[in-house]
């Protein structure tokens, strides 16, 4: 347009030179000019607003340059950290898209498979562990696309090559800005040596299992082939007393009754420990009166501490309940424990007994037992091993006192049990205080003497009821203990030496209680009880079953249960004085 | 409905104008003016006291006469446009704002229309730098209808951003509207929008506004980010604002926002319309003068919808003015020749409008071409 203008103008400045072109063209002229003027304008505009627009716009671009280049910055440090992360983690990392393709892997996923990412890239998971049951592990990862949520601690086992590995792998989604899953980010973990370990472990823990059960159960048999000649000497000494015997035969028999005791104690002893270690032993939690477990002990030291004349005196804090709930048994095993070593280790001088409560709360109290004697005390070396088992402060104590060092670390594992501590303050030749502390439920309700509840009144003034009685046991002193003792009662005993026996006189006789020893050749007391209710309930077709009390020396936890599951009444422990056994045989034949 | 425009370097230029049209048995029952402030609005006001018919007023950026002559930009005095129409067929109103907040002023209008015509459509005029075009916007279809049609500006003055007006012959207002309710059951009226803009450099986050005040983006200062990123002075805002506004990017649309104020205390920026704190916005700025083609290109396709129009109003954003110069006569004319009939209007400060049928809005930046029609 500007060229065409500029020629015409040419062409009317040919034109000027003649005054009468000019004249003609004058119109065309100015019109032109004033053309030219607004041409002018516009491209003067347009020049300043393209000065304007260039600072601006450079300006706005430099800006925006700086700003992209600090993002892609940023971005590039954050890739490049990432990237270390992600091929320096020991870990295997892959992210995959919704159609779980690989789209990237860091360089431990690369060596584990042993291919290079451009031959990863696009396949799945079944493409590159082929040896891999793949199904479970692509279901998951479905899943997790689907739902949106993690998974965690997959554990599995995959063959790679020629070996087996094991995986623990973590499955997360990610997603895009908007909050679209669009792939799913996978961590894994070699845990094959993790694994191995725990197997040892497991090895090791069975083992060690199995030793312990075995050695408790060696125990436990042994206890009985023990329990079984004692029961049999204590029984025979009883029954000796009762004759008329000179002074010294009287003496010599009371010897052998108490030697024969502390045995049996040791016996249980060993016992107690084969049952802590075994992870057997439970208290049996029920209302007991706390003086009343004192009294007792009372009663048995008394006597040997009266012989050294030994002040005795037990102090108790009145303000701690009279009733309380916990395992009087074994927390009387505790403080025997101390008491006896106290009156043992002290030769003139005191032996006291103090009990107070520590806290109380609403519902519990801890108790702090302590027992302070005036005796031999011990040297600090000698306080080092004090609990554990077999230690006596030197191989002299067993010579000069006796006793075999399992006392104080029965008592220790009692006292945890009761989620209590035990502990010593003595000084060699300055006495011993031992100490321990019980947590103890106080009692929801006042309880009537306990022992009395528990106990049967002992029914003298009952009229008495002559019993047949069958008594199955094979070892002939039990049979000769148990025989004179109910015959001495006045009963009827018929005698039967093994359980098949028993089952034969039982369906020939007619008895009114089956005294039933449980461990008996050609067939055991189980079976035999078994066996006759068998006959009673098909052939006899009895409404009223006859009670069957089993005798065992098997003293761990459950026998009770056993018996009583096999069909039996009651359950007596041997070994058992002529009273047990009489007021058991009431309480099954009333 | 007949119509008759001229322009007019003063007020005394505007009544000898008036009356001779009157004497040659012109009747208007109503006026468009749009004015320059410089003669003095109250002035311009006075010119109409005489006369009976409303006056539709207000001071501008730059008056719009494209007529058979050869200027159609007329920075000093007025444009005016005499309408003679049916009174029956439109209804006018003149309200100054006072507390009124921008959407309840826009409510007002809304609802006035509607209780004038069962089928209102709306054209108007609002004055205000602190004034909320969107809001205003919005008020007047919450009352009326979403599908309500209304074009119209913001009051201009002169590039000054001090204080534009609207008036009537009675009455100026620096802080008010003036409508136009028109029956639609008896006035055709169409319209286009466009603009052209294009959003230049990084996303940015608004991090602080209220309503049509920006305070920070991107956690700093509106006025210091403007400043940083176009490397300008402080005096040159608010101006340089309205030539790079604001792009707010919506899900698939975006609209412009041009900085109407500066409130240098808080060195926050005041908008013509809603800037909502969060939204993602970019600078923007003409492409160029070939944004003139793009226009002319959607002028074409209205003139192939709509070829009849009694009557063509031209609210054009202040900022195409400022971006094109001399140059945009051309996008001007071009309406007036394939018409063939004068397009008056005036350089806005904010344009109202809706693009041949879609929602109405508030809009900046955009050539806003409205087309009135008696059925
Ligand atoms: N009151 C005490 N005074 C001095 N030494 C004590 C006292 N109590 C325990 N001891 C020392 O601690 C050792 C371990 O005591 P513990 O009760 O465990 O075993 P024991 O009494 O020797 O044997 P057991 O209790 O198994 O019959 C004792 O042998 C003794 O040396
Ligand atoms: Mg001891």
């Amino acid at each position: 347009m500007m060229g065409k203008r500029t020629n015409k103008i040419n062409k009317i400045i040919e034109g000027i030179r003649s005054f009468e072109d000019f004249l003609s063209h004058k119109e065309e002229i100015l019109q032109g000019v004033q053309n030219l003027q607004h041409d002018r304008q516009v491209l003067n505009f347009k020049f300043e607003r393209l000065l304007k627009d260039k600072n601006v716009l450079n300006s706005l671009l430099k800006k925006t340059t700086e700003d992209l280049n600090n993002a892609v910055e940023a971005l590039k440090t954050r890739a490049e950290e990432l990237g270390i992360l992600l091929s320096t983690i020991p870990a295997l990392v892959y992210f995959k898209d919704t159609n779980l393709k690989y789209i990237l892997v860091n360089k431990s996923f690369e060596r584990f498979v042993n291919l290079p990412f451009y031959v990863i890239k696009g396949k799945m998971v079944e493409d590159l562990f082929p040896k891999y049951k793949t199904n479970n592990y692509s279901e998951m990862e479905r899943e997790v696309i689907q739902s949106g949520l993690p998974l965690y601690n997959i554990e599995e086992i995959i063959q790679q090559g020629e070996k087996k590995v094991w995986l623990s792998s973590n499955l997360a989604p990610f997603r895009d800005n908007e909050g679209e899953i669009i792939g799913l980010v996978g961590i894994s973990w070699d845990i094959t040596e993790r694994i191995k370990h725990e197997n040892e472990l497991q090895y090791a823990k069975e083992q060690a299992e199995e030793g312990t059960r075995a050695k408790s159960e060696f125990l436990a048999n042994m206890s009985h082939e023990i329990r079984t000649p004692m029961n049999g000497i204590i029984g025979m000494a009883e029954i000796l007393k009762q004759a008329s015997l000179g002074e010294q035969e009287k003496e010599n028999l009371e010897i052998l009754i108490s030697s024969t005791r502390s045995l049996l104690s040791l016996v249980n002893d060993v016992l107690d420990i084969s049952k802590i270690e075994a992870g057997k032993l439970e208290l049996e939690i029920e209302d007991f009166g706390i003086r009343k477990v004192l009294k007792d002990i009372e009663n048995i030291l008394y006597i040997k501490a009266e012989e050294k004349i030994l002040n005795y005196k037990t102090f108790i804090n009145p303000n701690i309940p009279e009733f309380l709930r916990g395992d009087p048994s074994r927390l009387k095993q505790i403080i025997l424990n101390l008491v006896n070593n106290a009156v043992k280790f002290t030769e003139k001088g005191f032996v006291h007994i103090f009990i107070d409560d520590l806290e109380k709360h609403a519902d519990e109290v801890t108790l702090m037992v302590k027992v302070v004697d005036s005796g031999i005390g011990i040297s600090d070396n000698g306080k080092k091993s004090l609990f554990q088992l077999f230690s006596q402060v030197d191989t002299s104590t067993t010579k000069n006192y006796g006793g075999t060092g399992l006392g104080l670390s029965i008592a220790k594992k009692l006292v945890m049990m009761m989620q209590g501590e035990i502990g010593l303050e003595s000084e060699q030749d300055k006495g011993s205080t031992f100490w321990f502390t019980v947590k103890l439920e106080k009692c929801s309700q006042k309880i009537v003497s306990p022992e009395s509840a528990k106990k049967k009144p002992v029914p003298d003034k009952k009229p008495f009821k002559m019993l047949s009685i069958l008594l199955a046991e094979d070892n002939e002193i039990n049979q000769k203990i148990i025989q004179y003792s109910l015959t001495n009662a006045g009963h009827n005993v018929d005698i039967a030496n093994n359980g098949q026996e028993a089952i034969d006189m039982y369906h020939a006789g007619n008895y009114d209680l089956v005294l039933m020893d449980v461990q008996m050749p050609v067939l055991d007391g189980f079976e035999a009880t078994a066996h006759i209710r068998k006959i009673e309930s098909a052939v006899l077709n009895e409404t009223h079953p006859t009670p069957i009390v089993a005798l065992t020396a098997n003293a761990m936890k459950g026998d009770r249960e056993k018996c009583l599951d096999a069909g039996m009444d009651e359950y007596l422990s041997k070994p058992f004085t002529p009273d047990d056994l009489i007021s058991i045989i009431r309480s099954v034949t009333d | 409905m007949k119509t008759i425009s001229f322009a007019a370097n003063n007020p005394e230029e505007i009544k000898i104008k008036l009356d001779k049209q009157i004497g040659e048995g012109f009747s208007p029952t109503l006026a468009f003016v749009f004015a320059s402030i410089k003669p003095g609005i109250h002035k311009t006001s006075q010119a109409f006291k005489a006369y009976p018919f409303p006056v539709f007023g207000c001071s501008t950026g730059g008056n719009i006469l494209s007529d058979h002559s050869e200027n159609c930009i007329y920075e000093e005095g007025a444009v005016v446009t005499l309408v003679e129409l049916n009174e029956k067929y439109f209804s006018y109103r003149i309200i100054e704002r006072g507390s009124l907040s921008s959407f309840d002023l826009g409510r007002d209008i809304g609802l006035w229309g509607a209780s004038e015509f069962k089928d209102p459509a709306f054209i108007l005029v609002a004055s205000g730098l602190s004034l909320d075009g969107k809001e205003l916007v919005e008020g007047a279809l919450d009352a009326a209808g979403d599908d309500t049609i209304m074009f119209g500006g913001l009051a201009g003055d002169d590039t000054r951003f001090e204080q534009p007006f609207v008036f009537s012959g009675k009455m100026v207002l620096d802080s008010g509207a003036i409508s136009i309710a028109l029956d639609r059951e008896h006035i055709d009226i169409k319209g286009l929008a466009t603009s052209g803009w294009v959003g230049l450099g990084k996303d940015l986050r608004v991090t602080s506004a209220t309503s049509n005040i920006v305070y920070s983006i991107d956690d700093e200062p509106a006025l210091e980010v403007y400043k940083k990123y176009l490397d300008v002075k402080d005096a040159d805002l608010p101006a340089i604002g309205v030539e790079y506004p604001l792009l707010i990017k919506h899900n698939d649309t975006y609209s412009l926002r041009a900085v109407m104020g500066v409130d240098r205390k808080n060195k926050a920026l005041i908008f013509a319309g809603t800037v909502p704190q969060d939204a993602i916005v970019t600078f923007s700025s003409s492409p160029g003068f070939e944004v003139i083609d793009s226009t002319k290109e959607k002028i074409n396709e209205f003139y192939e919808k709509y070829q009849d129009a009694d009557m063509l109003l031209l609210f054009s954003c202040m900022a195409r003015y400022l971006a094109l110069g001399p140059v945009i006569t051309e996008e001007i004319k071009f309406s007036a020749e394939k018409w063939g009939i004068p397009v008056s209007g005036f350089f806005t400060y904010g344009e109202i409008g809706t693009n041949m049928g879609s929602i109405c809005d508030f809009y900046n930046q955009t050539y806003t071409l409205v087309s009135l029609k008696e059925k």
